[in-house]
């Protein structure tokens, strides 16, 4: 194909390979290092089964990431903006690169669901925040972007077949008492293509889309290039850098909004005033930087806990270190304090701890 | 009465521009915002509010005129660089589509050094992230919106020290700056301010410069600071703005044995470099494969004819071009070494893209010249020089130095003799020129004097098989050594 033609090239990239990180960093090398004022490019990818969240969301908030730890469930932060979505081998996602003024999310948008329509009859249509649903009521499609000084880019998903119980349970955050202003998600209803129409398969979805974007492309279907890549470092030189820092826990959970976690209790006490007490801890970058405690507890109490909390500080919130800390508190208290002391130290902890992990 | 209106403006605007400084500040602080003095409107003497002519002129007119008055009076304080220490205020880009409102993410933090094209926020609006890069380089001096926090367009969003240095030696970053410098027209002004007069940021991150004789903790007061000049400076284009060649060489060059060292962080272009050698050399299996070929006709066709090529395609006959299309003549021959594996697949290419190496005041380019199969030698004259002024003007785009399917590289302009260059991704192979030499070689039987140049083709042995390599050298040394065998086809 010679370079120095005067149209547009049109190029959709499928990638081979299903690791979001390594994906990721794909869509952001193309992005940062590509040159798109003589090309539109769309890439096609999957991923084995992960939550994607928006770059400036809390994890904690919106993953249930306990959950998601034990069932092998990667999390990633993703570079653009938004919420949080699912992936598995069942979610398409797409990635439309162009140059910046360019950037159309709606055209793009209409594009999926023009060949949903035509060649699968499913009643798609955008709606007005720029989701893909189905009867107007149950979305298949969550979208973000990223617009920079001469390139931008849009990708969104498709929920060909994902299993939902997965997605159920890594998206239900348990996450009380987060006081953030972080991005949060708006959780919506979804659906799975499958459901609606049977036999909709990824792969065929991934060569139709292929296909059909020279329809977006007004001049000759010749023109665009269909290519199947696995992403490496030969072709895309940095590549796995990017793609480890993606990995990193420095990343992911690292580069959480500032956000505190504030809790308050009441154990009613029998003749007296009800015994009260008020957490406020502060994660930043994801290390806990300090936590305020008030309540009206016996003050050797107040103070025990000041102390469990001082060993909190500068620790990787939800880190094995962090619970390690609290074990070693847990074991030293209730055989140490004075009788009167026992209850309300048992009772502190537990608020305590009921706070950290945010459970309800 | 609107025209009576007009001139009683005009003619108190043009008393106005002509007084000095404190009568406007007392004219301006006995005027209200909202005038009441109808007075002055003449005839049409109104306590009338809603009189048209009243409110013509107290929403029109001395306000317009207060306002105009104090464009006139601050408008040049604020854009022209005569201060040193200027804090610009950056505000929010225009959002996409028909948002309003956003809300800011930081990247960086105050006292953080700022480069050109750093990007220091994103303003995330509905699902899209607006990077913020910087105009300027500079330490940020103050964050003025909360991270998280909703902004509007155009809303001011942090303040940033222009041309300023966060505890580093500021002539280290005035060398690593100036050649990343790009166009920008504000830039031209600041340039010379921030480069001529270097300052060091006052409190947090003030270390206290290198060789600074007062040792100890951030200074208290200002440092001294050269009065502002009394004129403009003279804008300088980046062009002009002499290029230290490499900052490294001023100042490691100067190896005086005093023990000391110093470290500089490497830019992005060298980085970039460092990190595709060691991709090539990791994934290729590099192989290098000599020839050496007799100038003797080629510098004889040169001379020959260098002045009427000289005269008909107003450029000069180099050695480049004779080398470009053997090369490319050899690639059609053994289309393999034109090819490259891209993961399991052999991704043949119909076209001759040749890069070139080329020294640039940033560093080693690679432009590429396209269609070489097509071109002439003048063609291709041409399109090199426009290209290696592309490269010392620090023009060359992207689209330059992307694609191609051969290298060449040539290290004889330095003096090298022999060497095994490295293949430049995502490529198959490379040939390395070197320097022409006379030398004592056999011809015939005897003993001549001739013009030796050693070639080296480095190569990906997984793709190309000796015999091919070798091949095609060969190839390019007979093509050099005559010329005719191209018109022939041989």
């Amino acid at each position: 194909m010679a370079t120095g033609s005067m149209s547009k090239q049109w190029r959709v990239l499928i990638s081979k390979s299903r690791d979001v990180y390594l994906n990721l960093a794909w869509e952001d090398w193309l992005y940062r290092r590509e040159n798109f004022i003589n090309q539109n490019m769309l890439l096609l990818w999957r991923n084995d089964p992960c939550v994607v969240i928006g770059r400036y969301q809390n994890p904690w908030k919106e993953v249930n990431v306990s959950s998601a730890k034990m069932l092998g469930i990667s999390i990633a932060r993703r570079f653009s903006g938004g919420g949080t979505v699912y992936h598995d081998l069942g979610n398409v996602n797409f990635t439309f690169l162009t140059e910046r003024s360019l950037y159309n999310r709606r055209k793009n948008l209409e594009f999926i669901v023009d060949l949903l329509r035509k060649d699968y009859n499913v009643p798609a249509t955008v709606n007005k925040r720029d989701d893909i649903v189905v009867n107007n009521s149950l979305k298949i499609s969550g979208t973000a972007a990223k617009l920079g000084r001469t390139t931008a880019y849009h990708h969104c998903t498709l929920l060909v077949s994902v299993i939902k119980d997965q997605l159920h349970a890594v998206l239900s955050a348990k996450n009380k008492g987060i006081r953030t202003n972080a991005t949060e998600s708006l959780p919506s209803p979804t659906v799975n293509l499958a459901e609606i129409v049977a036999g909709i398969e990824c792969e065929t979805l991934i060569h139709g889309y292929a296909k059909s974007f020279a329809a977006l492309n007004e001049s000759f279907v010749d023109n665009v290039m269909v290519k199947e890549v696995t992403p490496t470092n030969v072709e895309y030189p940095g590549l796995s850098t990017v793609a480890d820092d993606l990995r990193s826990t420095d990343f992911v959970f690292g580069k959480t909004p500032k956000f505190n976690i504030v809790r308050e209790y009441l154990l009613p006490n029998e003749g007296a005033d009800a015994l009260r007490l008020l957490f406020d801890i502060l994660v930043d970058k994801g290390v806990v930087q300090g936590a305020n405690i008030e309540g009206n507890l016996h003050p050797s109490v107040m103070s025990a806990l000041r102390s469990v909390c001082a060993q909190l500080d500068g620790i990787a919130y939800d880190s094995h270190l962090m619970w390690s800390v609290f074990e070693k508190s847990m074991l030293l208290s209730p055989f140490n304090e004075p009788p009167e002391g026992r209850i309300e130290m048992d009772f502190a902890l537990r608020c305590l701890l009921r706070t950290v992990t945010c459970q309800e | 009465m609107l025209a009576r209106n007009a001139c009683n403006l005009a003619s108190r605007k043009s008393v106005i521009s002509g007084l000095s400084a404190s009568p406007i500040r007392s004219y301006l602080q006995q005027v209200p915002a909202r005038c009441l003095s109808v007075g002055r409107v003449g005839k049409a003497n109104t306590t009338d509010r809603t009189s048209p002519l009243y409110r013509t002129h107290s929403s029109a007119g001395i306000c317009v005129e207060r306002r105009a008055v104090l464009r006139f009076f601050y408008r040049p304080l604020r854009t022209t660089a005569f201060l040193n220490d200027e804090i610009r205020t950056i505000n929010t880009p225009p959002f996409a589509d028909s948002i309003s409102e956003g809300d800011v993410r930081w990247h960086k933090a105050v006292g953080d050094q700022i480069k050109e094209d750093d990007i220091v926020c994103e303003i995330e609006t509905d699902k899209t992230a607006v990077p913020c890069p910087s105009q300027v380089s500079g330490v940020i001096e103050e964050l003025l919106v909360k991270d998280g926090e909703k902004v509007t367009k155009g809303a001011a969003l942090y303040k940033i020290r222009v041309g300023a240095t966060s505890g580093k030696a500021a002539d280290k970053l005035k060398d690593k700056a100036e050649p990343e410098k790009k166009e920008a027209k504000e830039e031209k002004k600041e340039k010379p301010s921030g480069e001529e007069k270097p300052k060091r940021a006052e409190g947090e991150k003030a270390k206290g410069g290198e060789g600074d004789a007062q040792s100890g903790p951030i200074p208290t007061k200002k440092p001294n600071v050269p009065a502002p000049p009394k004129e403009p400076l003279k804008s300088k284009p980046t062009s002009s703005v002499p290029v230290t060649p490499a900052a490294s060489q001023s100042k490691a060059g100067a190896i005086s044995g005093s023990r000391s060292e110093h470290r500089e962080k490497m830019n992005r272009m060298r980085l970039r470099i460092a990190e595709r050698l060691k991709e090539a050399q990791n994934t290729a299996a590099m192989l290098t494969t000599f020839n050496e070929v007799d100038m003797s006709n080629i510098i004889e066709m040169r001379n020959k004819y260098k002045d009427a090529f000289m005269k008909k395609h107003g450029v000069k006959l180099g050695f480049m071009s004779p080398f470009i299309k053997a090369a490319a003549y050899a690639l059609q021959d053994q289309p393999v070494v034109n090819a490259v594996i891209d993961g399991t697949d052999i991704l043949h290419r119909d076209y001759i893209d040749i890069s070139v190496a080329v020294a640039s005041p940033k560093g080693l380019v690679v432009p590429v010249i396209r269609n070489v199969e097509d071109m002439s030698y003048a063609d291709i004259e041409l399109t090199l020089e426009a290209l290696s002024g592309k490269a010392r003007d620090g023009t060359l785009a992207i689209e330059d130095m992307t694609g191609g399917t051969f290298t060449i590289s040539n290290g004889g302009v330095f003096g090298s003799l022999f060497g095994t260059p490295i293949i430049n991704p995502p490529q198959s192979a490379i040939l390395g020129m070197h320097a022409t030499n006379d030398r004592p070689v056999a011809v015939n039987g005897q003993v001549v004097i001739r013009p030796m140049m050693y070639v080296a083709l480095t190569y990906d042995h997984r793709l190309i098989d000796g015999r091919e390599a070798v091949t095609f050298l060969k190839k390019i040394k007979q093509v050099i050594e005559d010329p005719r065998l191209l018109l022939l086809d041989l």
